[in-house]
């Protein structure tokens, strides 16, 4: 099938979520050209025609949004890849993949802002544009890889996700991640865990396009005899629109709730640290590779610190948060933005929660970490 | 052992080229490495710049701490990095295309890498030399390694490269220890 | 007077969903029809063709044909069907929607895949205003007629819309009125078979909005108006059909454009067959 060999690669972070998404089965992929994303369109064009799959490079990226949800209807594995302004662009048709409950991902590189903002630079500032960027209600699921590893191995978990949930998800990368070049470890492919679709062809009866009773009902994929509606409206069971507020509670409450209540085992965290820890760092993305070494130095200095890596900002790891707030009190969330997944980590952990700032740019110093670190001891 | 490398040069040159085939000559060491680039804004004719972090252990921090060896094919590169590096750094540059000031010869190997690449028919190969250069001087990777990355990385030219390489290393290992 | 337990229809639409949205005089009932008897007459399994639609009135059709079918975002109905399309080349991909979904808010999408000749078939039906949010202004509103927006009667412009698909390369363009459901049956049929791009414009009464800001009684009244003043002429010069039938100017219908070139899909397969040769 032309998959890439297993091995030991020196590859950067968009080689890597590419080949991962390959990988995971993805054989579409529908995209517009934006940096830092770009490699990953590029590669797409060359590795999806090898590989049996498609390509195109749309005129935009409410367009490109719009394929890979039609490709998934369409019964092929799909994804794009882009970044803020992109992914500004994207949103409406993000309610609509979660609204028809339609399995994709979106590859979001972050970089500085808003508007055009520093295109080559990184940033963190589209945090909670995966949590609440499209409008209504939502629970997104949104993974963080800080390394080309993570790259790699979360592009395949995001697919995974994306079919399980069977809900478009995020993937919140970022510039320097998008970059990075190092280690890449490529296993066998019957080492990975591959979430193959289920769906259901032709209509049995008075099955319905939908099971609101249900966390997880195989979708149907067009053009196989079912003979369904699937509609951007609040719809029923039937997939047929609907006015009626009973309606739309039922929906929404199945949307939210086949992640809600399947948040134990979608969370991934990392902990390093932690168990003797008076003080945490609740870092995500490039961000805690800086924030590892602030740990390792203040340890160096007696200070009891360690760190919290969420690997999936979304859902948002609420239970461990709160262990660690009751046995720590105190926590740092370092982010190159001006304060976002801060303000969750306070909401959920009701404790102290500093700042610390880095502005789009660069990755942040883990000196200033460091430093923010000293001062709580003080 | 932890090593930072700075390699830099203008559009065109094959720097980025050269910290790739060091990058991948030390994962075939078995070593960890990672890299981070740079270019300037303009889309032809400005610097390129990556920093290397060469490694024992799996690196966290993505930014070398420091500068034990920077490699540059152009004055500028030697001009503009030059505070960022200690009293102990090594400086490997193409001799045509740099000058080091006498202040600074001690720590300095030049390498006449086009006129070897010239030499040896392959004029586009400087970077492979100064490749052979680094290895030979800093022994971060193995010869074996380095040709293994070559092999990989110009299977249609893998012996105008090699030779390349293997002089460069020559003339590195005349300035290790 | 025999007396039928079932729409004659029954197979080929969704019963339980009647009554539908429209209002009475709308054209979209027709269009509905014209599309399922062309389904019929073209031989090809039903289960094959998707129906994809935008916002608006017209992207309600979808939902009460028994097909596969998606009701998506305002404006987005092509490219989502080119998603689909292309992940299933052998799926009969078609996408009704209005005027406004189509070329005001998704006029991008329609000149890329007209370029691309993507192989959909794309039926417009134009109202020349936005019905469902109650008769705004549109880019196919005709010069100095009257909307919920343009209260002094319209100073823009309108699209030429056989026009433009034609320029794009289209590779086929026609224009109907819900008056002609013959005329439009045969053309959707005939569109179904067309490898490319097929772009049909449907011209449809609007009876509580375009046609109570323009003096027509009902939309009997208006549905008559494009009758008597269309003329059927498949050779007309495209750049002259403008429509603009407020100032004595006849309302040229037609199929303008039959044309044979390369569609996605083909380029696309011939490429990846390329690929594996190349491979051996």
């Amino acid at each position: 099938m032309n998959l890439l060999p297993p091995g030991r690669y020196f590859a950067d972070g968009n080689f890597a979520a590419t080949e991962g998404a390959i990988l995971a089965g993805c054989r579409f992929f529908a995209g517009y050209p934006i940096t830092p994303s770009s490699e990953v369109l590029e590669r797409m064009s060359s590795r999806l025609p090898e590989v049996g799959g498609h390509f195109i490079e749309m005129e935009d990226e409410i367009g490109s949004m719009a394929a890979i949800l039609g490709a998934s209807n369409g019964g092929v594995k799909s994804m794009t890849a882009t970044s803020g302004p992109g992914f500004s662009l994207m949103q409406e048709n993000i309610g609509l993949g979660m609204i028809t409950e339609t399995p994709t991902v979106v590859l979001d590189e972050m970089r500085g802002g808003p508007s055009t903002g520093i295109p080559t630079r990184v940033g963190q500032g589209d945090v909670m544009q995966t949590r609440w960027g499209s409008h209504g209600d939502l629970a997104p699921i949104t993974y963080s890889p800080n390394s080309v590893q993570e790259a790699f191995d979360l592009q395949i978990e995001a697919f995974n996700a994306a079919e399980t949930y069977r809900q478009p998800v995020f993937v919140a990368s970022d510039q320097v991640v998008g970059h990075l070049t190092e280690m890449l470890e490529v296993k066998k492919i019957d080492e990975y865990d591959i979430v193959q679709r289920e769906t259901r062809k032709v209509r049995n009866g008075s099955d319905r396009v939908f099971d609101y009773s249900n966390d997880f009902i195989p979708m149907f994929i067009a053009g196989t005899g079912f003979r369904g509606n699937v509609d951007s409206l609040t719809h029923d069971e039937k997939g047929y629109p609907s006015n009626e507020a009973s309606v739309e509670k039922e929906m929404l409450e199945h949307l939210l709730n086949k992640v809600r209540k399947n948040e134990e085992k979608i969370v991934k965290y990392e902990e390093f640290l932690v168990e003797d820890a008076k003080l945490i760092l609740v870092s995500y993305g490039i961000t805690s590779r800086s924030a590892k070494q602030a740990v390792k130095e203040a340890r160096k200095e007696g200070l009891k610190v360690g760190m919290f890596r969420p690997i999936t900002l979304w859902p948002f790891p609420e239970k461990r948060i709160k262990e660690l707030a009751e046995r720590s009190k105190k926590f740092i969330v370092p982010e190159i933005n001006y304060g976002q997944y801060s303000h969750s980590v306070r909401e959920y952990g009701q404790s102290e929660t500093r700042e610390v700032h880095f502005p789009p740019g660069a990755v942040p110093d883990y000196k200033i970490i460091l430093k923010e670190i000293e001062r709580c001891f003080a | 052992m932890k090593v930072g490398v700075r390699m830099y040069g203008m559009g065109g040159q094959g720097i980025i080229t050269l910290a790739k085939l060091v990058g991948e000559a030390t994962v075939e060491d078995g070593k960890y490495v990672m890299m981070t680039e740079e270019y300037s804004p303009y889309i032809t004719g400005g610097w390129s710049k990556a920093d290397l972090i060469i490694s024992d252990e799996a690196v966290d921090y993505p930014l070398p701490e420091e500068i034990n060896y920077l490699v540059t094919l152009s004055q500028e590169g030697l001009d503009v990095n030059i505070s960022d590096l200690n009293t102990k750094s090594k400086i490997i540059t193409e001799r045509s295309l740099v000058s080091v000031p006498d202040s600074l010869k001690r720590e300095s190997v030049e390498i006449p890498a086009i006129e070897i690449s010239k030499e040896l028919k392959n004029p586009k190969g400087a970077n492979v030399v100064l490749m052979g250069a680094f290895s030979g001087l800093t022994r971060v990777f193995s010869e074996e390694s380095g040709e293994r990355a070559i092999a990989k990385r110009f299977p249609k030219y893998i012996d105008a490269n090699v030779s390349c390489f293997e002089k460069g290393y020559e003339e590195g290992k005349k300035h290790g220890r | 007077m025999t007396e039928t337990e079932f729409h004659p229809k029954h197979e080929l639409i969704r019963e339980e969903r009647f009554p539908h949205v429209w209002c009475p005089g709308c054209g979209l009932g027709i269009l509905l029809q014209s599309y399922l008897n062309a389904l019929e007459k073209s031989g090809i399994p039903s289960e094959n063709n998707v129906l994809v639609s935008g916002i608006g009135c017209t992207a309600r059709l979808p939902g009460y044909a028994n097909l596969d079918s998606y009701h998506t975002t305002h404006g987005r109905a092509i490219p989502f069907a080119t998603g689909m399309k292309l992940a299933n080349p052998n799926l009969n991909v078609t996408v009704i929607s209005g005027d406004g979904d189509l070329f005001n808010i998704g006029g991008n999408h329609f000149i890329h895949a007209a370029r691309r000749n993507m192989d959909l078939l794309v039926i417009c039906s134009n109202n020349f205003n936005y019905g469902m949010t109650g008769g705004q202004h549109g880019s196919t509103t005709p010069p100095t007629s009257k909307s919920a927006s343009t209260p002094y009667g319209n100073i823009e412009p309108s699209f030429n819309l056989p026009y433009l698909a034609s320029a794009l390369g289209a590779s086929y363009v026609a224009r109907w009125t819900v008056m002609h459901p013959r005329q439009l049956t045969r053309s959707i049929k005939t569109a179904m078979d067309v490898k490319g791009f097929a772009f049909i414009e449907v011209l449809s009464p609007c009876p509580p909005n375009f046609g109570k800001f323009n003096g027509f009684g009902d939309g009997f009244e208006e549905m008559e108006f494009y009758r008597t003043k269309s003329v059927v002429q498949n050779d007309a010069k495209l750049e002259d059909i403008s429509i603009d039938p407020f100032h004595g100017k006849q309302v040229v219908l037609g199929e303008f454009v039959k044309r044979k070139r390369p569609s996605y899909i083909m380029l696309e397969q011939e490429l990846t067959a390329k690929l594996k040769e190349g491979r051996k």
